[in-house]
């Protein structure tokens, strides 16, 4: 057969197929997944939400902006204490660390490997010597 | 009436129609039932627009259409063939047997003759049966199926060809 006449003949076999019917569970499927949709709101879009839903949203966004902004030009007493606090803290840990830890350091931690090797070692000649006890 | 039941209204409307498309892309009735689920429920989010609105079946074919494509290069080798091969023999599901039952009571033959093509369809690879698929039912051309699939336009041409070859040898089986 011609690959023309074919596809024509194909063409018209398929177009009068009948078109296959949905399962009946489909629209239950469906409607069901929508009820759960619509009870949690969150789950879609900004624009779908109920009313009060935006309107509350839009109010909680606003007031976090302006706490934060109020927060950055003119912080409380109580913020500004705590943050100066901290800042005296600092310095006075930065400054121990300068004059009493930091010289010695690097002999703390050298002092630290060299035991942690000799251990290692004293542990490895224990184990040889116990294995060749053992042996005997 | 209300939103819920504009929506219900809208889906036994354009279930079959969904159905068909997506079954027929799929080859597979529960994966088919999947992606119509989705695809109304892509609908329900965007009702406001699309309930109403005339070209809501080119909007939902097209739709279901794209998350066939998507399913199939998602969760099957989209042009494996041995895939398939577990599928001889699956039943029609009960919607399509009933249409193909009330065929038969006017003419036997060609109902059993229809039932054996549709079949066929369903059996053939995914890489042949999706453009035929295209081609044949939604109406696309050969290049705008190559674009779809992102695979050449030779390669449709030769897909489709062989797919056309296994459903003639199932049309000539039926008219011996």
């Amino acid at each position: 057969m011609d690959p023309a006449d074919l596809e024509r003949l194909l063409d018209r076999e398929l177009k009068q197929l009948p078109r296959p019917h949905a399962p009946r569970t489909l629209l239950p499927r469906v409607l069901a997944a929508t009820i759960d949709r619509a009870d949690s709101p969150a789950l879609t879009g900004w624009f779908t939400w109920p009313r009060t839903w935006q309107i509350g949203s839009v109010a909680a966004v606003a007031l976090l902006i302006a706490t934060a902004w109020m927060f950055m030009v003119a912080p409380p007493r109580p913020v500004t204490n705590i943050a100066r606090t901290a800042g005296e803290t600092a310095t006075i840990m930065r400054a121990l660390w300068q004059v009493l830890l930091q010289p010695v350091a690097t002999y703390v931690l050298a002092l630290g490997v060299t035991l942690a090797l000799a251990c290692a070692a004293a542990w490895a000649a224990f184990e040889v010597a116990l294995g060749g006890a053992s042996q005997r | 009436m209300t939103d819920a039941a504009r929506f219900e209204a809208f889906v036994r409307e354009f279930q079959d129609m969904v159905f068909a498309t997506a079954v027929r892309l799929l080859g597979r009735e529960a994966e088919a039932e999947d992606v119509a689920q989705t695809v109304f429920m892509r609908a329900f989010e965007r009702f406001a627009e699309i309930g109403s609105s005339p070209s809501a079946a080119g909007w939902l074919k097209t739709v279901t259409t794209n998350l066939c494509l998507n399913h199939l290069s998602r969760y099957r080798a989209r042009w494996q063939f041995f895939s398939e091969l577990d599928r001889d023999g699956e039943p029609l599901g009960l919607g399509t047997r009933l249409s193909m039952v009330a065929s038969a009571a006017e003419n036997l033959e060609l109902a059993e003759r229809r039932q054996r093509l549709e079949r066929a369809l369903r059996r053939l690879p995914d890489h042949q049966r999706v453009p035929l698929v295209l081609f044949h039912f939604e109406d696309m051309g050969y290049q705008a199926i190559a674009d779809a699939l992102d695979i050449s336009l030779a390669k449709v041409k030769s897909d489709i060809h062989r797919g056309r070859d296994a459903l003639k040898q199932e049309l000539s089986i039926g008219s011996r």
